[in-house]
């Protein structure tokens, strides 16, 4: 007995394999007469068949075991695992609003400096600059003591800029004439008209050796309320001819733009992110 | 072959619609839809964690904690067989539960090593077998058992879902995370080695040795 099993345990793992797969009628047409063939003639591998047979129907046969009791979940228990999944949800959805907050407030920030800037290198129109003062009437704090410190180096600029947190009036009061055109700019993205405006102001009339002195000062506001690269100063070291300031200064605002615009699409992004990270894992 | 197959399929529908009907239940927080589903499907996760597990408590944790686990994701279930999913469940607890055991050694070895009688009721069919019969039977299955418990997990779980559960490759496959030639030569080296083990015990009855020849 023993003589025959040594036999048979010396079979290539690769013949037990094809034995194994035979009893399960697992292989192909031409495998299954291939080891048929290989079977009529070996009685070592009919011998690892049947044994293998063997071992298959002795655990078929194995009773079935019955469970010791029923595991059905007590609606109780599982209502009150499953309140985490709100828990979840709304840091999730905390998560996403304090990226957009974040992107809003970005966004006011970089308005306000923009506005101010827009305002002193050249003419804005009223509908805008006053929205712009309404708007950013709560931020004005910060702006207007860098607008003092950036005063003291350079009076002449500091009262201009102190001006763009007054009254909407006294701004409409120092506006250019030419402003018309891009008044029915749309209220929604102030920012962007601004913008527009910048572009417009630098062929404009109003582009005298004053208003480089004042743009290049609003740079260094910009500067010193920690929204641009400490470059800003260094890129103006001095007043900068006439024509260069308000494209320069335009630059910079794309700079800021995409700055703050890659951040809060960042910060958006990893939120959707961590919301499809934890739908995958079925929360 | 057409008829029979078609019976089946018109009897299988009716089930796999029900039992659907149920996930989706289950997936809208109905825990009494789950409920049933756990019912149909206890007995089935109990004994496969039962046969990993080689001892009746640590199966049943095993399949409670299966069955939570199940309900708590049952929304991550889009599709396919459920019973398959199910069984990936318990098959990935049950190696949890392994590898905890492999840091705290002395116990498992002493719950593999007896199975208690006590505790476990077996099925038990009415053949009218002699006490001498059943004794041998029951021998067998400790040493089934113990043989189970010293395979490789990979091996043991894809033994006890074919030879146990009679599950086709296919879904072994898919309950086992791997594909069909992983589970052939799983299979079959798991069948050598309980073979080899049997062996040794003087356990592969001279009953079943004739049966194919």
């Amino acid at each position: 007995m023993t003589t025959r099993y040594t036999q048979s345990d010396n079979l290539p793992e690769s013949d037990i394999e094809l034995l194994s797969a035979y009893l399960d009628n697992q292989l192909t047409v031409a495998e299954r007469v291939a080891l048929d063939k290989r079977l009529a003639a070996d009685g070592v591998l009919r011998n690892e068949l049947e044994e293998l047979r063997t071992t298959r129907a002795v655990l078929r046969d194995l009773p079935a075991v019955t469970p010791p009791r029923s595991f059905t979940l007590d609606p109780a228990t599982v209502k009150q695992r499953r309140s985490f999944l709100p828990w979840r949800w709304s840091l999730q959805l905390g998560g996403g609003l304090a990226g957009l907050a974040l992107v809003l407030v970005f966004s006011l920030q970089f308005l306000f400096s923009t506005g101010g800037r827009a305002y002193l290198s050249a003419p804005a129109n009223e509908s805008v600059a006053s929205r712009q003062a309404a708007a950013t009437a709560p931020l004005m704090v910060e702006p207007t003591i860098a607008a003092a410190s950036g005063g003291a180096a350079a009076p002449e600029a500091a009262a201009p800029v102190a001006e763009a947190t007054s009254p909407p009036e006294s701004a409409a009061a120092m506006m250019a004439p030419a402003a018309p055109t891009s008044a029915p700019a749309p209220a929604a993205a102030p920012e962007s008209a601004a913008q527009e405006t910048a572009p417009y102001d630098a062929t404009a009339d109003q582009a005298n050796e004053s208003t480089a002195n004042m743009a290049t000062q609003a740079t260094e506001v910009i500067g010193n309320t920690g929204l641009s690269s400490p470059d800003t100063t260094q890129l103006y070291p001095a007043p900068p001819p006439n024509d260069s300031v308000a494209t320069k200064t335009e630059e910079q605002s794309d700079l800021n733009l995409g700055l703050i615009l890659g951040g809060g699409i960042g910060l958006l992004a990893l939120a959707a992110l961590v919301v499809l990270f934890l739908r995958g894992r079925g929360v | 072959m057409g008829p029979l197959q078609s019976l089946d399929k018109a009897l299988a529908t009716p089930m796999a619609n029900e039992e659907q009907r149920l996930v989706e239940a289950g997936q809208r927080g109905d825990v009494e839809a789950f409920n049933q589903i756990v019912r149909l499907y206890e007995g089935r996760v109990y004994n496969l964690c039962y046969r990993m597990l080689g001892d009746p408590d640590s199966a049943a944790d095993a399949t409670q904690d299966t069955f939570i686990a199940a309900y708590r994701n049952l929304r991550s279930f889009r599709g396919g067989i459920f019973r398959s999913w199910l069984l990936r469940i318990a098959t990935n607890n049950c190696y949890d539960v392994l590898r905890s055991r492999k840091r705290r050694p002395a116990t498992s070895l002493d719950a593999a090593r007896e199975p208690d009688d006590d505790g476990i009721a077996f099925d038990l069919p009415d053949t009218g077998e002699s006490p001498d019969e059943v004794a041998l039977r029951r021998e067998l299955g400790a040493a089934i058992q113990q043989g189970l418990a010293l395979l490789p997990e990979d091996q043991r779980a894809v033994v006890i879902l074919s030879d146990i559960q009679g599950m086709a490759y296919e879904e072994i496959a898919q309950i086992t995370n791997s594909n069909l030639g992983t589970v052939k030569s799983r299979l079959s080296r798991g069948r050598a080695r309980l073979r080899d083990l049997l062996k040794q015990g003087e356990l592969l009855p001279a009953r079943y040795r004739h049966e194919g020849s």
